[in-house]
């Protein structure tokens, strides 16, 4: 909530409702003011799902041509509908997603930086589990990886290249074992606070993001206990492969028992959001230590977290070339910044700008009446009561995210009509946020046009590169996964069913999310 | 609220009509506006709060309301407006 109580209140009385911005008017009638999202939408389902180019930049591209097209449906004054492009891109909650994910991806490079994932080899490793059980235990420590470092795709990335393989030298199902990781990079999707959808989630809810991760648990360790048996009973039920070789083999040239010291660093980004410290706060404790284990621990070196690399010719280069963090290049293209600090900001750059003119799209939406057309209709035929209300939410959701395969861009597009729809019903700000981010998690990791089974398909089709037992004909089709990520389809059904039910819902009154200004 | 508390908030099953305590102050949003009655309506899940004193100008925002009657028979409950304490996240 937005809980700024001023002096008088009776001064923010005064200035509520739409007059704060120019309402504008489209040739085509309000519902043409939804031209830049609806030209955006389409384009994103063009780029990435039927052409499958996940191209962050290119979607970009897509939004700013919506942009400039709606400019030709306005009536009158086109300066107003500029104005509008910038009062959207000012909202408070792009600039906190935007902060936040600058933050999040800074620790999670560095956690990667540092083998973070070596130490989750190891645990299968001495775990020594069977076929039958290595589906389940790879859901687990994808989990946990992904909970780590908060991008499932990351983490199918990571699995795939070396939980798969020693899955399928063990015989465990290789399109089984793929759904399993899916399963892993859902789980941590949704729940990580450093995650991108878990930060989009609360801030365009008006949560703060500890309170979001704390509330959420009930609905995803619920998931999680009945997908964990279901990939049991799969894997006894489903043949693997039979290849010859040593599964260990596979793991323990990635096993490192010491990157394990980084459950500490994860364990305090998560309490310390918990508690209630603000998320720059807390992710930046989680930065300090990571940096100090991978050096103290020596599971990296100082320039993989940070180096500059300059050329011989620099004034200072002699000077500063003795440096951990500085290296003296040659080639002229190598110059440059580098390191898990700068590559963890930098990869959010683009999503950035996206953040930026999707909810300037939106904010054009707003003044245009589209945006309250499409409440009005929904409150009129779907959301007739508390219960519909919360199935819309899901259904809207997910039906968005299994359209666009950049499940974050997906995600900052529905946020908004989430909101309008929980507040018609006093839900509070932690389950509406906990609605839309199961489905953009869950969605964003089934279809073989989900940004996360292309992300895991891309590291399988180099895998015969790395391991020379590996055929073409292990490789595990996008399109036949589906019915296999347990987590993410049992996730929806929890929220289907905590909607007919009540499991978990809360309102306003019960509890209101602590104030966005601490996301 | 203690962390474990926060992680085990919420794990019941919450009915669609809340129940509203006479005498209460609650913040809600409000939905909607009677000119013909001049009260305000807010709904918390599928139970009607109306909303006395209230300048239809407030519709859509999060309002303080100190709840005067409440009658759980058909979930509808009245109250008086105390003031504005906050907005939507997204005003259309």
């Amino acid at each position: 909530m937005d809980e700024t109580t001023s002096e008088d209140p009776t001064a923010e009385f005064e200035g509520v409702g739409s007059s704060e911005g120019p309402r504008l008017e489209f040739y085509g009638g309000r519902g043409a003011s939804a031209a830049p999202i609806v030209f955006f939408v389409g384009w994103a389902i063009v780029q990435t799902a039927l052409l499958r180019v996940s191209d962050t930049t290119g979607l970009v591209a897509g939004m700013l041509i919506g942009l400039i097209l709606g400019m030709f449906l306005v009536k009158g004054s086109w300066s107003d509908y500029a104005n509008t492009i910038f009062e959207g891109m000012t909202q408070p909650v792009a600039v906190t997603a935007i902060v936040a994910w600058m933050w999040a991806g800074m620790f999670t490079e560095t956690l990667q930086a540092g083998g973070f994932v070596g130490g989750l080899v190891w645990v299968a490793d001495v775990a020594g589990v069977g076929a039958t059980a290595f589906p389940a235990i790879t859901f687990v420590l994808a989990a946990v990886l992904a909970t780590g470092i908060g991008t499932g795709y990351g983490t199918s990335v990571a699995f795939v290249g070396l939980f798969f393989p020693a899955g399928i030298l063990l015989g465990a199902n290789p399109t089984l074992t793929f759904g399993a990781i899916l399963s892993g990079a859902i789980f941590g999707d949704n729940l990580a606070p450093v995650s991108d959808t878990t930060i989009v989630s609360a801030v365009t809810q008006d949560a703060d993001i500890g309170g979001v991760v704390a509330s959420r648990f009930k609905y995803a360790i619920v998931a999680a206990a009945i997908a964990l048996p279901a990939y049991v009973v799969a894997s006894a039920l489903l043949p693997g492969l039979d290849v010859a070789g040593d599964p260990r083999a596979v793991l323990v040239q990635g096993a490192n028992p010491v990157a394990l010291v980084h459950l500490l660093s994860m364990g305090v980004v998560i309490v310390a959001a918990v508690v209630g410290r603000h998320i720059v706060e807390a992710i930046s404790w989680g930065i300090v230590l990571a940096v100090g284990f991978n050096l103290m621990a020596g599971l990296s070196s100082a320039a993989d977290i940070l180096v500059f690399r300059a050329p011989a010719d620099a004034p200072a280069a002699d000077a500063l070339a003795g440096l951990p963090i500085v290296e003296i290049v040659s080639d002229p293209s190598a110059v440059g910044v580098g390191g898990s600090i700068y590559a963890g900001a930098a990869g959010f750059f683009a999503l950035s700008i996206l953040v930026l003119l999707i909810i300037a799209a939106a904010q054009i939406m707003i003044r245009g009446g589209a945006f309250e057309a499409v409440l009005e209709w929904s409150i009129d035929t779907l959301a007739t009561n508390v219960r519909n209300a919360e199935l819309t939410m899901v259904g809207t959701a997910a039906l968005v995210n299994a359209a666009i395969t950049i499940n974050t861009a997906a995600e900052i597009a529905i946020g908004p009509y989430i909101a309008r729809i929980g507040e018609r019903f006093n839900i509070n700000g932690y389950r509406r946020a906990n609605i839309l981010d199961a489905q953009t998690a869950a969605l964003g990791y089934i279809f073989p046009w989900s940004g996360g089974v292309l992300a895991g398909y891309s590291a399988m089709v180099g895998l015969p590169d790395t391991f020379p037992w590996f055929e073409a004909g292990m490789l595990v089709n996008p399109a036949e996964v589906w019915p296999f990520v347990f987590h993410g389809w049992i996730l929806v059904a929890v929220f289907i069913v905590a909607a007919m039910t009540g499991f978990g819902r809360e309102y306003v009154i019960d509890r209101e999310s602590e104030e966005v200004a601490r996301v | 609220m203690s962390v474990l508390e926060k992680f085990l908030a919420g794990w019941s099953f919450r009915t669609t009509t809340p129940a509203l305590e006479p005498g209460t102050t609650v913040s809600v949003f409000v939905s909607g506006y009677d000119p013909a009655e001049g009260v305000g309506t807010a709904l918390i899940g599928d139970t009607r709060l109306l909303v006395e004193g209230m300048d239809p100008d407030a519709i859509d925002d999060q309002v303080a309301v100190r709840v005067t009657e409440y009658d759980p028979e058909t979930a509808t409950g009245r109250g008086e407006f105390e003031a504005v304490v906050g907005d939507s996240s997204y005003d259309v």
